[in-house]
């Protein structure tokens, strides 16, 4: 049992890869270091996809990514509404690396967005976002009204929503993640061999995938909701 | 202690009931849509699904706080 | 598991800088090509569009012919069939003219033919004439009666001499 939970730890730490030595080192991530290979892949991969687009016959692969970017838009621009367009780059940006940050675990790396430096990090994005096209849209003065509707006295409640929101957010990723990572780590260790598929197909794909839509939709809902 | 520490975690973790229930009811009323409107059922089975991944998320928070003072509360 | 430090600020430029690359090897590229394809419909579009406008136009330009040659073709009959006619009349009367000519050529040849004839018959009467007074001087018998016969005779075949 000590063993086990000492292996636990040890897979649920995210360790230093390497230290900057500025300000008395800045130690770099694991889980940045994983952010990098995603992104990476993510660029080498659309950099195939996209190689030699032509307008008439077009081959398999780029029907692929045509179908592929063309749906992904349409998804997002369903949630985000016809407003908030000029965000669905970045929401899908976002979405793609969730999607694969979460699923990353079945190769052997440890999905990133069990970091909570990850999902703080795409939180204060998203709660920046959210903000920014509130006053892009209304103005800074309209925007800074809005907090106080319906009515003023609720104005810091709304405040409160502003770290209330991310927080969520960020939460909700992480801890749906660390809780498929712990799950999938146990049963791993119980019998390595085997067992692991079926739950891996729920907890890292299925989970993984829930997780990635979910903190999309609640952004891109939020953004509406700011743009309205 | 250790006592002390499995009944935290075992209290943690009781935030499983409130998205089980969430979860039921959130499925009952799917149900009942898709009987009245089986044609919108793509919709309803989508809107269940995100309902289910917001509760879960409770029992998640839970099962977080159940592993981190299992963990750490030494 | 549970630290917080700069890897906050290495993720938010990691996800920006993955925003970006994403935005211009992914979206840009496959954006362009559908907007392209979309370009180049909507021009097949208005070129189809066009072809159609300009069929039309040439079916109401043939139609136009068609009719033109239509009623010319109506104009030509009619001219030709005012012209036969004319014609045929012409021909009818010339034909008419002829034919009154010939009847006419033909009535004065009766006409001369029987003048002859009775000029050669009056010849011969008075041959006979001559011949039978010659036989009347010769027999000298019954001067009376002979007399009688030739007068008769004259009067038989003079109505018809003068005529």
């Amino acid at each position: 049992m000590e063993k086990l939970a000492a292996n636990l730890l040890e897979e649920l730490t995210c360790e230093t890869v390497f230290t900057i030595p500025v300000l008395g080192g800045i130690g770099v991530a694991e889980s940045t270091v994983i952010t990098w290979v995603i992104m990476a892949l993510l660029v080498l991969l659309s950099l195939w996809l996209t190689r030699d687009l032509k307008v008439n016959q077009i081959s398999k692969r780029q029907a692929a990514v045509e179908a592929l970017v063309t749906w992904l838009n349409g998804f997002v621009e369903d949630m985000i509404g016809e407003e908030g367009k000029e965000y669905v780059p970045y929401l899908v940006s976002v979405l793609i690396y969730i999607a694969v940050a979460n699923v990353i675990g079945l190769i052997g790396l440890k999905p990133p967005t069990k970091d909570l430096n990850v999902t703080v990090a795409l939180a204060v994005m998203s709660i920046v976002l959210i903000e920014a096209s509130g006053i892009r849209k209304k103005g800074l003065k309209k925007w800074a009204k809005g907090f106080a509707e319906p009515v003023a006295i609720i104005a810091p409640i709304n405040v409160l929503e502003i770290f209330i929101r991310p927080l969520s957010l960020c939460m909700r990723l992480f801890g749906n993640v660390l809780g498929a990572f712990v799950i999938m780590e146990l049963i791993k260790q119980l019998v390595p061999v085997g067992l692991p598929l079926p739950f891996s197909f729920y907890f890292d794909i299925f989970d993984g995938l829930i997780q990635a839509y979910v903190f999309v939709f609640l952004t891109s809902l939020f953004i509406k909701e700011a743009v309205e | 202690m250790s006592t002390l520490i499995a009944i935290g975690a075992g209290i943690a973790v009781l935030t499983g009931i409130g998205a089980g229930i969430g979860i039921g009811i959130a499925t009952a009323k799917a149900t009942d849509a898709v009987a009245r409107q089986p044609e919108a059922e793509g919709k309803i089975s989508k809107l269940l699904l995100l309902g289910c991944a917001l509760a879960e998320a409770t029992a998640i928070y839970g099962f977080v706080i159940a592993l981190l003072i299992i963990l750490f509360l030494k | 598991m549970l630290r917080l430090d700069w890897n906050i600020l290495f993720n938010i430029i990691n996800i920006l800088i993955l925003y970006f690359l994403m935005k211009r090897f992914l979206f840009k590229p496959v954006n362009e090509i559908l907007a392209k394809r979309q370009a180049e419909a909507d021009s097949l579009f208005a070129q189809a569009g066009e072809k159609d406008a300009k069929a039309q136009e040439c079916r109401e330009k043939y139609e136009a012919l068609l009719q033109e040659a239509q009623s010319e073709k109506e104009k030509i009959v009619s001219d030709a069939r005012k012209d036969a006619s004319s014609e045929y009349s012409r021909i009818l009367d010339e034909a008419k003219g002829k034919a009154e000519g010939l009847v006419e050529k033909a009535q004065m040849d009766a006409k001369k033919e029987k003048q002859a004839i009775l000029q050669q018959a009056d010849a011969e009467i008075q041959d006979m004439v001559l011949a039978a007074a010659a036989r009347v001087a010769g027999a000298a018998d019954g001067k009376e009666n002979d007399r009688e016969l030739y007068d008769r005779f004259l009067a038989k075949t003079a109505v018809p001499n003068q005529q």
